[in-house]
């Protein structure tokens, strides 16, 4: 299994109102089967989906290049078919658990 | 977050003691050019707001330096606002253009001018602890709908919320107080976070059990129910709502109301007038179905935002009798409650502090299977008890 991160990397400020979520997510790195653009992907059961892109998986997708290109900015791009496609492809693979948070089988 | 005993704690927190950064809408544009000052108290302060001599709207810090006069109960003067204290008057730019009695004017004699914007209509200023102007990116788009004749005129609606706003905010992510608070059956429930950008995607039916209350009713009211029928049965909707900065709403919504499409946009927007009162406000305009006059499209729009107005009011009763509380226990049919917060806080930190992962792209999509089957058998049940001699609606 690809790397598990804990809540999709993210790290607690000091002091603010911005923390990471509790719920108990195994964050995976899933590459997109069409532009190799690498994300961390986690699931709570088949349907659920939590992704976390950074800039430059968004600038390699090639979906959301083609939906900039047709003027539409990849923040109003409702998803990559793609990429969600590869998502689920992983996780029946079982590279990426599927697992409610608390769960035994997420493990964390 | 629990202590010894296995209770969990509510971390209240504490508002922040800074405005967000970003565009905030202060109303329709056009009431404004009525030849009066108007006063807004918001970012907690006055602000006035005046039209020049050619209509162009400014606004600036409402109280006078001179000797603190409220410039909103002042007079437009030319290109100025005078004072109604000592009839100094000042510029668009904040300097001050004369004062009367005087010989010359100070050279520190300058006030607060507030970048403002017209968009869709709509009046923005612009606010930034930092007094950058934004980034030529960071800006309203426009909705297309607010300028053509296939279109109603927009609604305005406000309501003074004595909260923190953050509380409107956390319903971009809120899934099941749909349910709850308005009574719509969700089915599909997603979030997309970028940048300066934060979106709903949201599918919901109406549920047939509240319909058959308000359904008794409305009976004897004219059936020609369209936008107040937003809450009745056989209703789909489809909303697209994204936050453009901090603040403005844009909700693309597209009903199947009977079979008949119908389209609106909702814009739902606030502004802070001190870190635990905020003003709310929203408008709508419905594409106009075939054979409406203008004035029966408007009629629609009104009947639309007072449905909506009314969802509003559900909220606000949730919202100023609620703990603040930064950190919500979840569960996994809950939406990205901290995800959304995360991305929240750029609005309330200097823009060179903002973390990469803070603006980065963040998607979360619901399983709406557990709480669809949990909702359905609630209306069901609901229906059966209500209706005994009929079979229930599933």
């Amino acid at each position: 299994m690809a790397k598990v991160h804990v809540a999709g990397d993210w790290q607690a400020l000091p002091g603010g109102a911005a923390r990471p979520d509790e719920r108990p997510s195994s964050f995976c790195e899933v590459a997109c089967r069409e532009c190799g653009a690498v994300v961390l992907a986690a699931k709570f059961s088949v349907y659920h989906t939590s992704v976390q892109w950074d800039a430059a998986a968004v600038r390699q997708c090639a979906e959301f290049a083609r939906a900039a290109a047709a003027g539409l900015p990849t923040p109003l791009v409702e998803r990559c078919a793609s990429l969600r496609a590869s998502i689920d492809e992983a996780a029946l693979a079982g590279r990426v658990p599927v697992a409610p948070p608390w769960s035994e089988a997420q493990g964390s | 977050m629990n202590d010894r005993t296995g209770v969990r704690s509510i971390d209240a927190g504490a508002p922040p003691t800074r405005f967000a950064r970003g565009w905030h809408c202060l109303g329709l544009a056009e009431p404004f050019r009525d030849g009066s000052p108007h006063a807004i108290e918001a970012f907690g302060t006055k602000l006035v707001i005046y039209a020049d001599s050619r209509g162009d709207l400014h606004v600036l810090d409402g109280y006078c330096r001179h000797m603190g006069g409220d410039l909103s109960r002042g007079t437009i003067k030319g290109d100025s606002i005078a004072c109604p204290f000592h009839d100094w008057r000042w510029g668009a730019d904040g300097k001050c253009t004369k004062i009367p009695y005087a010989r010359r004017v100070p050279p520190t004699a300058r006030t607060r001018s507030w970048l403002t914007l017209e968009q869709n209509k709509h009046l923005f200023v612009w606010h930034d602890p930092q007094g950058n102007p934004p980034p030529p990116e960071i800006t309203i788009p426009r909705i297309e709908g607010a300028y053509s004749d296939e279109w109603s005129s927009w609604t305005w609606d406000t309501l003074a919320v004595e909260a923190n706003c953050r509380e409107v905010i956390d319903n971009v992510v809120d899934m099941a107080h749909f349910f709850y608070i308005h009574f719509a059956l969700p089915t599909y429930f997603r979030n997309v976070f970028e940048g300066h950008i934060a979106t709903q995607y949201l599918d919901t039916r109406s549920r047939p059990d509240i319909e058959a209350e308000t359904g008794r009713k409305k009976s004897g009211e004219n059936g020609n129910g369209t936008a107040d029928g937003a809450g009745g049965s056989q209703i789909g909707l489809h909303s697209e709502a994204s936050y453009y900065g901090p603040s403005y709403m844009i909700d693309y919504l597209n009903y199947d109301y009977h079979g008949v499409p119908m389209d609106a946009v909702l814009i739902n927007t606030h502004y802070p007038v001190t870190p635990e009162r905020f003003v709310l406000q929203w408008g709508v305009i419905v594409k106009k179905l075939p054979g409406l006059t203008p004035e029966q499209a408007d009629k629609v729009a009104l009947r639309f935002a007072k449905f909506v107005g009314l969802g509003f009011e559900q909220d606000v009763d949730i919202w100023v009798h609620k703990s603040r509380i930064d950190n919500p226990l979840l569960c996994a049919e809950d939406g990205p409650v901290y995800q959304l917060r995360r991305w929240y806080e750029q609005f309330y930190l200097d823009v060179g502090e903002i973390p990469a992962d803070m603006v980065a792209r963040h998607e979360f999509e619901i399983d709406t299977a557990r709480p669809v089957e949990a909702w359905e058998a609630e209306v069901a049940a609901n229906l059966a008890a209500r209706q005994p001699s009929e079979p229930a609606v599933g």
